[in-house]
């Protein structure tokens, strides 16, 4: 604790109580809708990686079929 | 192995060609028969619906000499209760809703705060103004707001050094905020470049297909 050199405790005047209160409130509400947004970032975040997962799926499978559609297409039989 | 020799294939024989399939027939396979039988005459109509009293066997009649009168009752058949009217439905709706039943409906000025800010589908909690005012009666009551209020220099030290971190976290929120609009800008390019390729493959591809099925 803070104190003068005579052992008291020192205090600060605060004038706009009333305002710094209110101000106080208002910064507690804005959190709490950062905080929602956040989790709602995070669920879009989610559903992106899902369909990217599902994105790299088909890439691979459309990759393999140009493959065997290769293969085929250089190598035929009986040429 | 001489006696193998059976399995071998014979060079030039050729097996006979088997007999073609017997052809189907399908305007006589898909009809439906003639409907060769018919009601007989004189049953047209249908036997009567028993009451529902018909079920119920009078053990009394049927068997006298019984030293007990058995207590079963076969349960008559189950009907639906009838709908009731539409126009006695509507009588038992109230003609009108008194008004101090009527939900309270917020004005402009009593909406919440956050609701300007917020981002679509976020609800935010709502602060009627009444709450708003009769918490700061509370506080009013508690400390009295009007005359000057004091903190301990200690603590007063202790919000000042919160702010600065408040402020440093926010600036620094505003630069991930700044960075994550970044990601997001080179994300849509890369999809944008994607879609294109996308667009240009299935072109190729229609070519190809064309040149490889339709000979």
């Amino acid at each position: 604790m803070q104190e003068n050199k005579k052992g008291m405790p020192v205090f600060v005047k605060i004038d706009e109580y009333k305002e710094v209160l209110d101000i106080m409130r208002l910064l507690r509400g804005k959190l709490d809708e950062a905080k929602r947004t956040l989790l709602k970032i995070n669920d879009l975040k989610n559903n992106e990686d899902a369909e990217l997962e599902e994105w790299r799926k088909d890439v691979e499978e459309i990759e393999k079929k140009i493959e065997n559609i290769d293969d085929s297409l250089f190598e035929p039989e009986g040429y | 192995m001489a006696f193998l020799n059976f399995l071998k294939k014979k060079k030039n024989e050729e097996l006979d060609i088997p007999p073609p399939p017997p052809i189907f027939d399908y305007q006589s396979k898909t009809e439906f028969p003639e409907l060769r039988y018919s009601l007989p005459e004189g049953n047209e109509e249908f036997p009567p619906i028993p009451s529902p009293d018909a079920g119920k066997v009078d053990f009394e009649e049927i068997h006298e000499p019984l030293l007990f009168k058995p207590q079963i009752e076969i349960p008559p058949p189950i009907f639906k209760p009838a709908k009731p009217k539409r126009d006695a439905l509507i009588e038992e709706i109230p003609e009108r809703i008194k008004e101090d039943e009527a939900p309270e409906v917020l004005d402009r000025e009593e909406m919440p705060i956050g609701n300007i800010m917020s981002i679509k589908g976020i609800e935010t909690p709502k602060i009627s103004k009444e709450a708003i005012i009769e918490e700061k009666k509370k506080l009013e009551k508690k400390y009295d707001i009007n005359k000057p209020i004091f903190v301990r220099a200690d603590s007063y030290k202790s919000i000042l050094s919160s702010i600065s971190i408040i402020k440093s976290k926010i600036n620094e929120s505003e630069s991930i905020v700044t960075r994550l609009n970044e990601i997001k800008n080179t994300k849509d390019k890369e999809f944008e470049k994607w879609k294109n390729d996308l667009e240009e493959m299935q072109g190729k591809l229609i070519y190809i297909d064309a040149n490889l099925f339709e000979r």
